[in-house]
């Protein structure tokens, strides 16, 4: 269902929702837009750092020897990008809940969540989903979506989660113009991403690249500035590595799930000391591979949903398109 | 929403350590009473807690099948392994799984099987000889080949007279002894000694990756088809259960594709043997 609203109305919304939902908005915290409590909402700074993966798969948690029972508030994450969605629904909820066995600590984390996406219409420099085969606005996987028009919204709810949200709320529903409306903008911001990186993954072939490139010297010299610290795994919505920290006392058995980086020289380490990326190219290398080889054939979509976190987290300036480009 | 309470896959099963044994110096079977029953087949793993220090992979050493008394067989060779071979009898651990594919029986029952071990894999090994003593009409001609850099690194010494009986046996040392009167040399040059129909036979290789490397080389240029060399390999493992991308060996995941593969399938891939 779409309905139409007053943009003014928004914030009324929010604030019956949040007598239900512990809400997280995109505020501004220094320079960076993170999920915050706060009140003020800043709808279109891109991106919204931590995204979505710091809700159902956080960056350290007690995954053994935590009250699983323990009822919690249902979260709203306000504000989600296309590209988050498409990591949560076409990766993560793949591998942490479809295919065996499921994480039930994820599962609890996901259940909890209600996901309220919104149309991009200012993308970041560093986008480039359109390259990758996504769309700046939510595409599947919200419960509700909001598509700021001129002076109004379209409220698109896509799952009993999202229909819920209107029970006490009586909205309009959105005419077909509406929807034009809503769609010429979402024309627009497209072609505004296309700028940031006019290349298409599946015509310009980057898996069959990034495959058939294994020359040293190339990626060595792309690698030669990293400096192993690991942020752009961190930073990625579609990355899920990760390492199992034993901290069980004397009473009790307790593990810690924490993310893990591919670029890390230790990552592959085996018992005894065998390494089967000792060398720095090689892993830098495997980072591409892994997202747009051996992820494509397992999720059928590239392991890189365009949100540019990486771009914008190295300390060394590496820029995953321009290391793209250079193979194409 | 599942009717039935999903478990926690990283839930694991507390275990005490009820007898230690010292098979080779930095080699000891560990013997485990777990609170809950598992099963496991041959070439399976499990993943073992050591309390407070992490977890590490592990195939049990002893009969496959469903119980709660279990043999790990355990090399010394870092932190979590160092900590364990310190530990005493009635020390608590914990283990989940079973994980991992297991050594295909489709592709090894009915032929003649060249069992070949390399120093601490003997110990996965061992779940397979009991699978052939307790199927022996599906074991037409089993072989027994087994590498050691030294006499004392054998495992489970005592048990060879009893395999002697169902297995043609054949072992060499790097380093031998004044004792030692087998052969000496990497395992592969037990090859010389050994006649089977290459055509037909299947090849079961645990060892260190190197000698996994060469030892199925040499089989397949004796002409033994890529597919009937069958290979466990070792791998970073974190989860054992597809979740952590640790074990990532071209696109097979070493834990739930694995670790059992045939040669032809892992041939060819970068760092296979590293
Ligand atoms: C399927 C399978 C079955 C196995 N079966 C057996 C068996 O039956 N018997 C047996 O003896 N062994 C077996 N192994 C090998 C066994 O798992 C390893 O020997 C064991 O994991 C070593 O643990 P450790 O902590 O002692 O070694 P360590 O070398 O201390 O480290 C092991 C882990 O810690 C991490 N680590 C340690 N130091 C560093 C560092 N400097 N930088 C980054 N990371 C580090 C690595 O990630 C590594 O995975 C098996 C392995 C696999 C995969
Ligand atoms: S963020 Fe940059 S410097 Fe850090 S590991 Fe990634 S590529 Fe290397
Ligand atoms: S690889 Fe970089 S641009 Fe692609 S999804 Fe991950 S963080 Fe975003
Ligand atoms: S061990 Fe975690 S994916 Fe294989």
């Amino acid at each position: 269902m779409i309905y139409k609203a007053e943009k003014e109305n928004i914030a009324e919304h929010l604030d019956i929702w949040s007598n239900s939902y512990k809400l997280y908005v995109p505020s501004e915290t220094g320079e960076l837009v993170l999920y915050e409590t706060k009140q003020e909402i800043n709808w279109q700074q891109v991106p919204v750092w931590g995204g979505i993966k710091e809700f159902v798969f956080p960056g350290r948690n007690r995954v053994v020897g935590n009250d699983e029972n323990k009822k919690t508030k249902p979260v709203m994450l306000v504000g989600v990008r296309g590209c988050d969605l498409r990591a949560l629904v076409e990766v993560f909820d793949k591998i942490f809940l479809e295919q065996e066995p499921a994480d039930t600590v994820y599962k609890k984390l996901r259940e909890n969540l209600t996901l309220v996406s919104v149309d991009c219409r200012e993308p970041a420099e560093t986008c480039f989903c359109t390259a990758v085969g996504g769309n700046p606005y939510g595409e599947k996987g919200f419960d509700l979506n909001i598509s700021f028009l001129n002076d109004e919204v379209l409220m698109e709810t896509a799952s009993g989660k999202g229909e819920k949200l209107f029970e006490n709320i009586k909205l309009p529903k959105a005419s077909k113009e509406d929807i034009k409306k809503r769609d010429d903008i979402r024309d627009t911001s497209e072609r505004a991403v296309k700028i940031n990186f006019k290349r298409d993954y599946k015509k310009d072939n980057f898996r069959e690249k990034i495959e058939n490139n294994n020359d040293k010297k190339y990626w060595e010299e792309k690698a030669e500035d990293c400096m192993i610290c690991g942020g752009c795994n961190f930073a990625c919505p579609t990355c899920y590595c990760n390492l199992l920290d034993e901290v069980s006392d004397s009473k009790e058995i307790k593990k810690v799930l924490q993310w893990d980086s591919c670029q890390l020289k230790g990552y592959a380490r085996v018992g005894g000391g065998a390494n089967p990326r000792p060398d720095l190219w090689e892993r830098f290398r495997q980072r591409y591979l892994c997202k747009f080889r051996i992820m494509d054939e397992e999720f059928s979509v590239p392991g890189c949903t365009g949100c540019g976190r990486c771009i914008s987290v190295c300390p060394a300036d590496i820029d995953i398109r321009e290391t793209i480009e250079g193979l194409l | 929403m599942s009717a039935e309470k999903l478990k926690n896959p990283y839930n694991p099963i507390k275990a005490t350590i009820v007898n230690i044994i010292v098979n080779a110096p930095d080699i000891k079977t560990f013997k485990l009473e777990l609170e809950e029953p598992i099963e496991f087949a041959t070439g399976q793993f499990i993943q073992l807690t050591v309390p407070g220090i992490g977890e590490a992979p592990f195939t049990p050493s002893s009969k496959p099948g469903r119980g709660k008394n279990i043999d790990i067989t355990i090399m010394k060779v870092g932190v979590a392994t160092g900590v364990l071979h310190k530990m005493k009898a009635g020390a608590k651990v914990a283990i989940r799984g079973p994980y991992g594919n297991g050594f295909p029986l489709d592709k090894i029952r009915d032929r003649e099987l060249l069992i070949i071990g390399g120093g601490v894999g003997l110990a996965p090994l061992r779940t397979l000889i009991y699978e052939v003593m307790e199927n022996k009409e599906r074991y037409p001609r089993p072989l027994l080949l087994y590498g050691c850099k030294t006499p004392e690194g054998i495992l489970y010494k005592d048990s060879f007279s009893d395999w002697e009986e169902d297995f043609e046996i054949h072992r060499t040392v790097d380093n031998p002894n004044e004792e030692w009167q087998e052969c000496k040399g990497v395992v592969t040059t037990l090859f010389d000694k050994i006649k089977v129909d290459t055509d037909e036979c299947a090849a079961v290789i645990v060892g260190p990756p190197v000698m996994m490397k060469f030892a199925a080389l040499e089989l397949e240029n004796m002409g033994i088809s890529p597919e009937r060399i069958i290979v466990s390999m070792e791998k970073n493992m974190t989860c054992g259960f597809g979740k952590c991308r640790h074990c990532l060996l071209g696109d097979y995941y070493v834990c739930k594709d694995g670790p059992v593969f045939t040669y032809k399938q892992v041939k060819g891939i970068p760092g296979a043997w590293d």
